[in-house]
């Protein structure tokens, strides 16, 4: 199907082109949704950008007061007006009086030779209700659906805003019918949250026409509507891993064989104080020093204190500031709707097209309307860092020390490709830094915990002492260290000692050894000696035997 | 500025010669005999001819009566005699 693209980023994509050519659709929406803003805006661009005349039949406002509202806006409206938009004011006069059944064959007449004469394609009917207000059911029925069917004929794309939705402040049940009545329905919602306002837009149906569906946020500035469309699916594709980037600090390149991978996003989180912005700095020098460009974007603390700050850690980003290198803007996070914050970024990486970028804390959003949208809002952000191939750098604040691990605010931990954790270790009357490498896709990245130094020279991590069951860090790690040593060294010379007394105690027996030999040898050549002598008298002995038996007649042995 | 003796304008705009056209133009011309119609200066305006005139007067619903002196108008088929005589009155009455 054809579509007349209304050039108001974002709804464009949402309506995969624009809104259906030659059709009607319903624009509706309660108070301040900016239903005239859109229509307007649908109107101009459509003019400026794309060369179709438009008419605006506006039954609630006049043309100068549509004038003095459109003409602080940056959209072309002053422009665009007489020489291509045109206005009809289709106010009810004062003193109306309502005297019998009427139609508005007036208002298709008028509007008839109104796009004959300018060659209209767009028409805007902007509170048609309006005009409905004074009289029964039956003749709105009758008359919207006469309108209609002479917009289809006329073949004009046109939009029809119609108060209502949850906080109805139309007339009851008639954007019902204009919502059965349109080809298309585009619903504004407004809500508040705490003293924010959050707006979304949902196409509830556009017939013979694609739509992405789903509740997308919108923003009303003074460049009119600009909706949030972030291209998630393209950036769910699964990309190419990329190249290693160094993190800023050396040691933990190390343990990420290399470092953060290019287009991908870390999430720094941690308890207040554990040096998460330290290492978002650290990662935005490393991108300066190699040429690259860089994005901080700081929330509830400015980024001059973050540029100072970071200076007594021995990171100069100034230098890059003043290079033209880095951009370092701080927002207060609870001063705008998590969606407005959205377009900021994405206007910011228009502006300054960086390489890498730090948002620091991206728990911030949660005041900015609460978990749900900050959470809604984080991915989009992530999904529209990823598609422009950014490398991002989240910190999270973390509330306590239990269960940091399991889950983080917003759930960035399941989102991010990196996850490191800063904790502190409490032990000796000391709190010492620590890190730990939760996560990180596609490396063979290191497990073990390390301890985090900072000092003017920047950050330092070394390996925590792990023995005797327990993990030791800061000077409860070097004393034990120490300890160690000398334990060791004490060990060595107990054990050359009782070497020592082995050897002595060996030679000793070795010695006696040979003397009880010597001694053995005497008492067998002795015993030699004996047994010679021996045998001479034995052979005198058994013949005087043999005598003494025959003399005494006894018994041969 | 207009002279009473040309008697008060009044317009009745229609939209060609729909059903409620007829209706409007008979309610009107009848009520009208009811007074002294010479006091009137009556105008039809068909807005399917004469759009320029509809936009320049704001007529967007039809049958619309106009009494461009006064800037007052009724709207509708004029079916509701007593509003149409009240409003007659009052035009007549200035």
């Amino acid at each position: 199907m054809l579509t007349s693209p209304s050039g108001i980023i974002g709804l464009d994509q949402i309506l995969h082109g624009g809104f259906p050519s030659g059709r009607t659709t319903a624009v509706i929406g309660g108070p301040g949704c900016g239903k005239t803003v859109l229509a307007m805006q649908f109107l101009v661009n459509g003019w400026t950008q794309f060369g179709e005349p438009g008419l605006m039949v506006s039954f609630e406002e006049s043309p100068r007061g549509l004038a003095s509202n459109f003409a602080e806006m940056s959209f072309r409206f002053s422009e665009a007006v007489g020489a291509g938009v045109f206005l009809l004011d289709g106010r009810v006069p004062m003193d109306t009086i309502e005297a019998g059944s009427f139609d508005l064959g007036g208002l298709i007449a008028v509007v008839s030779s109104l796009v004959a004469e300018h060659g209209v394609k767009r028409i805007a009917i902007d509170a048609i209700d309006a005009l409905f207000g004074f009289s029964g059911a039956g003749f709105r029925r009758l008359e919207l659906l006469r309108v209609l069917d002479w917009l289809t004929e006329s073949n004009l794309t046109a939009l029809l805003t119609v108060k209502g939705g949850e906080n109805d402040a139309g007339i009851p049940g008639f954007f019902r019918l204009a919502e059965y009545a349109s080809d298309g329905v585009l619903q504004l919602r407004r809500r508040t949250i705490g003293e924010l306002s959050r707006r979304t837009l949902s196409v509830v149906k556009m017939r013979g026409a694609g739509f992405e569906a789903g509740e997308h946020p919108y923003v009303i500035s003074k460049e009119g509507i600009r909706a949030l469309h972030t291209p998630m699916r393209t950036a769910a594709v699964v990309q190419s891993l990329g190249v290693r980037l160094s993190t800023g600090v050396d040691r933990l390149d190390r343990m990420l064989v290399g470092g953060y991978r290019s287009g991908t996003t870390t999430l720094i989180s941690g308890l207040p104080g554990t040096a998460k912005t330290t290492l978002g700095a650290a990662f935005l020098a490393a991108g300066c020093r190699a040429g690259e460009r860089c994005l901080f974007i700081g929330f509830d603390e400015p980024a001059e204190q973050m540029l100072v700050d970071v200076r007594s850690v021995g990171i100069d980003l100034e230098q890059f500031v003043r290079s033209g290198l880095l951009r370092a803007e701080s927002f207060a996070g609870g001063g705008a709707i998590a969606d407005d914050h959205y377009l900021t970024i994405e206007a910011l990486l228009d502006a300054h097209r960086p390489n890498r970028v730090v948002i620091d804390p991206i728990t911030a959003l949660e005041k900015s309307g609460g978990l749900e949208i900050a959470a809604v809002v984080t991915e989009r952000i992530v999904a529209l860092l990823k598609s422009r191939g950014i490398s991002a750098l989240f910190t999270a604040v973390t509330e306590t020390q239990r269960g940091e691990l399991e889950a983080t605010p917003m759930q960035v931990s399941t989102i991010a490709d990196t996850w490191i954790n800063l904790s502190f270790a409490n032990h000796g009357g000391e709190r010492n830094r620590t890190l730990t490498i939760v996560k990180s896709r596609g490396t063979g990245h290191s497990n073990q915990m390390r301890e985090m130094l900072l000092s003017a020279d920047g950050i330092d991590l070394t390996d925590v002492y792990v023995g005797g069951g327990e993990v030791l860090l800061g000077t409860a790690r070097a004393q034990r260290e120490q300890q160690d040593v000398v334990e060791e060294s004490m060990a060595a010379v107990s054990l050359s000692r009782e070497f020592e007394s082995l050897d002595r105690e060996g030679e000793e027996l070795t010695v006696r050894l040979t003397d009880v030999q010597r001694e053995l040898d005497q008492i067998a050549a002795h015993r030699a000696e004996l047994v010679k002598r021996t045998k001479v008298a034995d052979g005198a002995h058994a013949r005087d035997a043999a005598l003494i038996r025959v003399l005494r007649r006894g018994d041969p042995n | 500025m207009s002279s009473s003796r040309e008697g008060i304008p009044l317009l009745l705009f229609v939209a060609g010669d729909a059903p409620r056209t007829t209706v409007a133009v008979q309610n009107l011309r009848l009520a009208l005999t009811e007074f002294r119609d010479k006091n009137f200066q009556l105008e039809i305006v068909n807005v399917l001819e004469d759009a320029g005139r509809a936009i320049a007067d704001r007529v967007l619903v039809t049958p619309t009566l106009l009494a461009p002196e006064s800037s007052r108008r009724l709207v509708g088929d004029l079916s509701e005699k007593s509003q149409l005589r009240y409003f007659l009155r009052t035009i007549e009455g200035r």
